[in-house]
């Protein structure tokens, strides 16, 4: 039986694919023959990329991963200035970090054509954050393709770059966390060759200052009224709305939404009594086969459906505005602008609007009502939490013995930044030690009145990303804050991808930098109290802890070193690798003496490792099945209670 | 006969995700198509994972489905552990049929604070009032002693839902999905649970 990955890259074109829409994202690259293919690591896009970066593509060469995404951005604006195809994947809040180049490749334009997938998050289901990224396309006039089901996220994404090339524009290409995850067929289509790039040309449209800028201002507003007004005369079916006219009221979907308002018809059987136009294209809205649905019938009854907040509204209400087209709209006033709008939800709202005046248009549907009787649970929310073994488990459990809950504790973006949510504040990436220094700032030398203790957070992948200037400022600056720099040595959040310090392991192999040295890069910033430390050892932690917690004044930095426990022994358990961090290799196998153990619960509502369970009678055991041998509870039991259990003596 | 919708859920690491991705290869193989989505916020930090699959079986491939279903109209349900399906109560009714492990996990946020958590029994009296059919056993354990190991208890649920699908899906159909070890617990499960 092939992989799946075999299978993505070695099928016939007119076959069926079982893709989540990432996957259907990245065949549609392939298709396209992306030269260059970028990302820093993102969910819900992930899977883009190591699809496409997985040992069986043939683009795995062409596959990088960046520092962060305004180098991103950029290098793939050069390349395809060069003439090359190149794709960018990134989350939403990705787009915060590229926005200034994003900005100005409308400028320049491209000549390649440049494609940026982006994952939306409605819901925040893996993000900080879900504000609605379409509207940077306000600002930055870079077009939107949104994707309406699997089979044509892989055309929409082959088709945006030689929309891309076309009309010398950058194209977006956005899909919500939920369809990225959905999984569902599509067909493949025949895979070109890759576009490399021929060479740089010198062009005067590439500086963007004074009256050049202007005459590019104007350039690029040229392309967005001729995207607008392309129809009849489509150059490209790529860009051709669904639009169903049946009278009634007009439904107006985007993205996903354009198959929800489908079923919901079709469920409420109003199918043939109402009209769906659903643009692939969100920005620009397409004024010229706007006016030809509205030509076709005097629509009274607007319904809008789309994620978060009223991107394809706004335009719609600016198009009728400008064509002195009224009617009445249905929009962000009925669907919420907050959070992950779901199938029940579009179905009762359109029932409500739809079903005046004719009482049978709702029947078969399903009873949304069940009886909560006696007996009825509610659902619990499950904290999310660290994995067995996770170091940053064992980072915390020591470092909130010394800090109490007044101090401030400033949180940064990966694993750490897990719930129950130990720090102050969390943000975006390299909020941890920046906010920090403004808070300390604040209080002054000393922790100010409430004599506050500032520590700050980030990972060794954020410290890359983000994170250098923070802490170059900081150590000019002698910010007074201790600095915990959590490296597990790998993008853990994201599915293990390498960073800067593990850059030897990482896949793509030509031209791979040494792995760079985290102690090294901030002596060389000039930060003057290093410390470094192994939370396995957790006593040992503890003491550098009680050391430095009260008697620091001025910037120190502590570099918590300890690989990601699942990713060590995926590559011991595989490869057979040595952990990346020297010291101790967790091999003992432990178990809790049941004589000795008082029930203190410290190991299981303290330190909550998820391999300590306890049984009816509310004894404490370790299950061997999910225990990764870390040891760690074995030195914070104040019973002794966790020993090496009988099997691993004589080892 | 028409669409179908199947919930799975569990939390990271039971294979959720694994055992969706055989059932909608399988499903494919012989309807056409298939749609839903994952829920993998929590796949790797032990919290709620989920899978939807949706399929048409009457052969109406035109028809456009959503990815998401309405409120009451799921039809089958594997729950890889019991309390994590509580999370789709709203999707549950007297159509669906559930299967679930008896298997529990206490949430992080329930054992900071030292507390007590539904039990097994609790469960299965709220399933039972709210689906047509509930199913359960100890599908962790019988894979412990008889599998080398927990984690093929989703293999062993999944040969339990091809036994209540009936014509639906077949172990012929997920044959040709799997390979020969994961075949034989699948297998086990359909025949002797």
């Amino acid at each position: 039986m092939k992989s799946a990955a075999e299978d993505f890259f070695t099928i016939h074109a007119g076959r069926r694919l079982v893709l989540s829409a990432a996957g259907a994202a990245a065949r549609g690259a392939y298709e396209a023959g992306a030269g260059l293919v970028l990302t820093y690591p993102g969910s819900p896009v992930v899977e883009t990329f190591d699809l496409l970066a997985s040992p069986e593509s043939p683009l795995k060469s062409r596959c990088r991963i960046i520092i962060n995404e305004h180098v991103a951005y950029h290098q793939a604006l050069g390349y395809s200035l060069a003439g090359g195809r190149s794709f960018l994947i990134m989350k939403h809040v990705g787009v915060n970090v590229a926005s200034d180049p994003m900005h100005y490749s409308a400028y320049t334009g491209v000549n390649g054509g440049m494609v940026i997938l982006v994952g939306s998050d409605p819901g925040a289901n893996c993000s900080t954050g879900e504000f609605d990224v379409r509207f940077y396309s306000l600002h930055t006039h870079i077009p939107i393709l949104e994707p309406r089901d699997f089979g044509e996220t892989v055309a929409a994404t082959r088709n945006a770059f030689e929309i891309s090339e076309r009309y010398k524009l950058p194209v977006m290409v956005v899909i919500p966390s939920a369809f990225c995850y959905g999984v569902g067929s599509a067909q493949s289509g025949e895979a070109a060759p890759v576009k490399t790039a021929p060479g740089f040309v010198n062009s005067p449209d590439y500086t963007c200052v004074g009256a050049f800028a202007v005459k590019r201002h104007e350039a690029l507003m040229d392309k967005i009224s001729r995207l607008q007004n392309v129809f009849p005369d489509f150059e490209s079916d790529a860009l051709k709305p669904d639009f169903i006219n049946n009278g009634g009221a007009l439904i107006m979907a985007s993205g996903i939404y354009r198959d929800y308002a489908h079923e919901a018809l079709f469920e409420l059987g109003l199918s043939r009594n109402h009209s769906i136009y659903s643009p692939l294209a969100t920005y620009p809205l397409n004024h010229a086969s706007l006016l030809k649905a509205f030509t076709a019938e005097e629509y009274k009854k607007i319904i809008i459906i789309e994620d978060l907040e009223g991107f394809l509204e706004t335009q719609l209400c600016g198009f009728m505005t400008q064509n002195k087209i009224t009617a009445e709209i249905f929009g962000k006033n009925y669907f919420k602008c907050a959070g992950e709008l779901k199938y029940p939800e579009v179905k009762n709202i359109l029932k409500r609007l739809l079903e005046d005046g004719d009482p049978l248009c709702c029947e078969g549907a399903p009873s949304v009502s069940i009886s909560r009787g006696e007996g009825f649970l509610e659902p619990v929310m499950r904290e999310g939490t660290f994995c067995p073994g996770c170091p940053h488990r064992a980072f915390f459990y020591a470092l909130n013995k010394y800090i109490s809950p007044e101090d401030v504790l400033g949180g940064d973006i990966g694993c750490s930044s897990l719930p129950p949510h130990f720090s102050s504040w969390l943000t975006c990436m390299n909020s941890g030690a920046s906010i920090a220094s403004g808070v300390a700032l604040a209080n002054g030398r000393g922790g100010g009145a409430k004599k506050q203790k500032v520590v700050s957070l980030i990972g060794d992948s954020t410290f890359f990303h983000g994170g250098l200037q923070t802490i170059m400022e900081c150590a000019a600056s002698d910010s007074n804050q201790i600095c915990f720099i959590l490296d597990n040595g790998w993008t853990a959040m994201t599915g293990h991808q390498p960073t800067f310090n593990t850059r030897p392991f990482q896949r793509q192999a030509d031209g791979a930098p040494q792995a760079l040295s985290i102690k090294k890069i901030l002596e060389s910033f000039g930060v003057k109290r290093i410390y470094e430390a192994d939370p396995y050892r957790i006593n040992k932690f503890k003491a550098l802890l009680n050391e430095i917690i009260d008697s620091e004044d001025g910037f120190s930095a502590v570099i918590v070193k300890r690989e990601c426990r699942l990713q060590a022994k995926k590559r011991k358990d595989s490869r057979n690798e040595k952990p990346i961090a020297e010291g101790l290799e967790p091999a003992e196998t432990f178990e809790i003496i049941k004589g000795r153990c008082a029930g203190c619960n410290e190991c299981y509502s303290v330190f909550t490792c998820p391999a300590i369970f306890k049984n009816e009678e509310g004894e404490l055991y370790i299950n061997q099945d999910i225990c990764v041998k870390c040891g760690v509870c074995r030195q914070i039991c104040p019973n002794g209670a966790i020993c090496k259990s009988e099997s691993s003596y004589g080892r | 006969m028409g669409v179908k919708n199947i919930i799975i859920t569990g939390i990271g690491g039971q294979g959720v995700l694994y055992l969706s991705s055989l059932l909608r290869r399988a499903l494919v193989e012989k309807y056409g198509a298939v749609t839903g989505y994952d829920v993998r916020g929590g796949a790797q930090r032990l919290g709620h994972v989920a899978s939807i699959i949706r399929f048409e079986d009457s052969g109406d491939a035109a028809r456009r489905l959503a990815i998401d279903f309405d409120d009451g109209a799921c039809d089958f349900a594997l729950a890889l552990e019991a309390s994590e399906l509580l999370k789709f109560n709203a999707k549950l009714s007297s159509r669906s049929l559930a299967i679930s492990d008896e298997f529990i996990i206490n949430p992080t946020n329930i054992r900071r604070r030292d507390g007590t958590y539904y039990g097994f029994e609790a469960i299965k009296r709220h399933f039972m009032a709210i689906t047509g059919k509930f199913v359960h056993a100890n599908f962790r354990g019988e894979a412990a002693k008889k599998f080398n190991g927990p984690l093929s208890a989703n293999l062993i649920m999944l040969g339990r839902l091809l036994k209540e699908t009936g014509a639906l899906l077949g172990l012929e159909d997920i044959e040709t999905a799997c390979n020969e070890e994961e075949f034989k617990i699948i297998k086990y499960g359909f025949e002797a649970i």
